[in-house]
């Protein structure tokens, strides 16, 4: 293994480990409102608290995954492939594979947290004795005016920002990778 | 010291100085001037390229630095280009008795077509090569007036055979003009000697014609008189000649096909190899610097990647020949690499680091041209280095022919993991092995190293010094790797 590509991997390794605690740790401090829970009913705040925090996780999670989203895409950018023995790009195939771990990511990770999250967040979001749906899509997304599903808006907003996420951020490890010495270069 | 001199004369001199010019592709040093004599430099008609030829594209593609090169006819004035002969270029030189001329020479020579070649007849051509240096050498200009300058030693090696024509015959008459030349002129000369013996039996092609056969101009006796007079010649006034000189040559002899007048193709051999390796020791050498006279005979054995040495890396410390071919290999897949990468277009917007060593944008820019463009089409800088690199295959190939060829006398058994066979070369599986490492990662390590923005703004001379800084890196990382290794 080559000392660049150790360095990326090092370097998502890195990115993993911090999704992982902060995953720990929302999922410590959901026990302790699980516990809290179970001392009382589930009021029609705590659910716009819960979907609020749920979303609040998530959009952390859709940045984090980003950037292990691009470490992939430039592990495999510096092997270059497709240029060296091909003569041809592989510029779209890198991109496109970063982006899908990125988004992939966050969508695993969500999911995860909502399972065993068994805060008001499932009450919130149950068609019978929940939060009505466009309340529930309005909390969870800033396009759930627009969408009046809780799931749907969810989707589309981490779309949105895993996307928005992965241009932006591509588009600044570029410009420190062409600039600055030394990073990513052996 | 001024840049040293090769001088080739004749068929295996012109031998010897292609073997010297490929050694300088695969160990990467910077040939000396180059000046050919002889009498048929012809490029060719459409078959296999001629010696002139290879060398002529030698030079012009050249090295880190340009090679000089002067291509000399050593003939005096000739009219008739097409019908001259030894007879006619002498018969109109006031004083020379027919009956005397034809004492001196019998018909077979007198009927020699000297505007192509001397064909085996060494008194013909040291006669026409002394009429040529009474005439004022005005090929030879550029030697005395421009190369063996006033003030400090400078070597030339003069490389031939004592069995053909023109080396045969010219060789003698050369260092004698030039010693004295430089004697009478106050230069310093180091002459050193690249002699071929006789080492090969010239056979007939295959499926020979009658008619053809007739047109063979040099056989194997004509050989075996040539080279028992001039080693006898040799034996008496080497040391007269030359300073330094080696004798080089092979017992048993090989079997070479002969190729008629009409051309004069390379006949790759183990035995050219070892010449080139001496006229290297002669024109660069620091080890034989001092001595004199007749050095030693030399012949090839069935290791000569292990006991040829040249230096390596950025401590010039010799390394034998195999480490310079493994080099030259692990090269081609680099090179192939770069190329694919021109090929591949500009580096995409998309991608999310900087893909490619500031070494492309650099060369780009400084060569004034663009990416892409290297399958046909002449866009800078891909052309160049495809024409480049095209040089080291040949290389290769031109090391696979060597041990085709030498097969018959053992004397050359090169592996197919170090030199592979010619149909593979240039195939990036094939070389890849011996970068000791990831292409990509040797890829980015040796480019890392190379800024074309620093070698000028002359775009030719800013992708021919890219090219071999990129060798050079490239052999400073692969001496590093071994050193760890070990």
């Amino acid at each position: 293994m080559s000392r660049d590509t150790f360095w990326w991997l090092l370097f998502a390794a890195i990115v993993m480990v911090a999704m992982g605690l902060f995953i720990a740790n929302q999922v410590h401090k959901a026990n302790q409102r699980n516990a809290l829970l179970d001392q009382g009913a589930c009021e029609e705040s705590a659910m716009v608290e819960a979907v609020r925090s749920y979303k609040t996780v998530v959009l952390g999670l859709a940045v984090l995954a980003t950037v292990f989203g691009i470490a992939v895409s430039a592990a495999l950018t510096r092997r270059l492939r497709p240029e060296l023995y091909q003569g041809s790009r592989g510029t779209g195939r890198r991109f496109t594979i970063g982006l899908l771990v990125s988004i992939g990511t966050v969508f695993v990770a969500a999911a995860v947290l909502y399972l065993l999250d068994h805060s008001c967040l499932h009450a919130a979001v149950s068609p019978e004795g929940g939060l009505p749906a466009s309340v529930a899509a309005g909390v969870a997304s800033y396009v759930g005016g627009l969408v009046p599903n809780f799931w749907l808006a969810s989707i589309l907003e981490v779309l949105l920002l895993s996307l928005l996420s992965f241009i932006l951020l591509s588009r600044v490890s570029r410009f420190l990778s062409g600039r600055v010495a030394g990073i990513g270069r052996t | 010291m001024a840049a040293p001199i090769l001088i080739a004369v004749g068929g295996s001199g012109q031998h010897t100085m292609l073997a010297y010019l490929r050694l300088a592709r695969l160990c990467n040093f910077v040939p000396a001037r180059l000046m050919t004599i002889d009498a048929d430099l012809r490029q060719g008609n459409g078959g296999s390229p001629t010696t002139a030829s290879l060398i002529e594209r030698q030079a012009r593609i050249g090295f880190k630095e340009k090679v000089a090169w002067e291509p000399v006819r050593p003939l005096p004035e000739v009219n008739d280009t097409h019908t001259q002969t030894f007879e006619s270029l002498l018969r109109p030189v006031p004083g020379v008795d027919t009956e005397v001329f034809s004492a001196l020479f019998n018909q077979r020579q007198r009927e020699v077509r000297v505007v192509t070649g001397f064909h085996g007849h060494p008194s013909v051509a040291a006669s026409t090569f002394r009429m040529f240096l009474t005439e004022g050498a005005t090929g030879l200009s550029k030697l005395f007036t421009e190369w063996l300058p006033a003030g400090g030693e400078q070597r030339v090696v003069v490389a031939g055979s004592t069995f053909g024509g023109t080396g045969s015959g010219v060789m003698p008459v050369l260092t004698s003009f030039l010693k004295d030349w430089c004697a009478k002129h106050g230069r310093q000369l180091q002459l050193g000697g690249v002699i071929q013996v006789r080492w090969f039996d010239l056979g007939l092609p295959d499926q020979v014609t009658a008619e053809d056969k007739e047109k063979v101009d040099v056989t194997s006796h004509d050989l075996e008189r040539n080279s028992s007079c001039l080693v006898e010649y040799y034996r008496r006034n080497l040391e007269s000649m030359f300073d330094q000189a080696y004798l080089l040559g092979h017992y048993p002899h090989a079997n070479r096909k002969s190729t008629g007048v009409q051309q004069q193709p390379e006949h790759p051999h183990a035995v050219n190899l070892l010449a080139g390796y001496v006229a290297y020791q002669l024109l660069h050498g620091e080890e034989m610097a001092d001595s004199k006279g007749l050095l030693g005979v030399a012949t090839p054995d069935g290791n000569l990647e292990q006991h040829l040495h040249l230096p390596f890396g950025r401590t010039h410390k010799p390394q034998p020949l195999a480490r310079h071919i493994s080099a030259t290999n692990a090269e081609v897949a680099l090179d192939q690499a770069i190329l694919n990468a021109f090929t591949a277009g500009p580096p995409s917007s998309w991608d999310v680091i900087e893909p490619y060593p500031p070494f492309f944008r650099e060369l780009v820019q400084q060569s004034q041209g663009s990416f892409g463009g290297a399958d046909g089409s002449r866009t800078q800088p891909a052309s160049s280095w495809q024409d480049f690199l095209e040089m080291q295959k040949e290389t290769l190939r031109w090391l696979a022919a060597v041990r085709e060829h030498s097969h018959d006398v053992q004397s050359c058994e090169f592996s197919e993991d170090l030199v592979p066979p010619a149909q593979d070369v240039g195939k990036l599986p094939v070389h890849e092995p011996h970068l000791l490492g990831p292409l990509h990662d040797v890829f980015r390590r040796v480019l890392k190293n190379v800024r074309p923005l620093k070698y000028g703004e002359d775009p030719e001379t800013v992708i021919r010094h890219s090219f071999y800084t990129v060798r050079q890196e490239l052999e400073n990382l692969l001496e590093d790797k071994l050193r760890r290794i070990q």
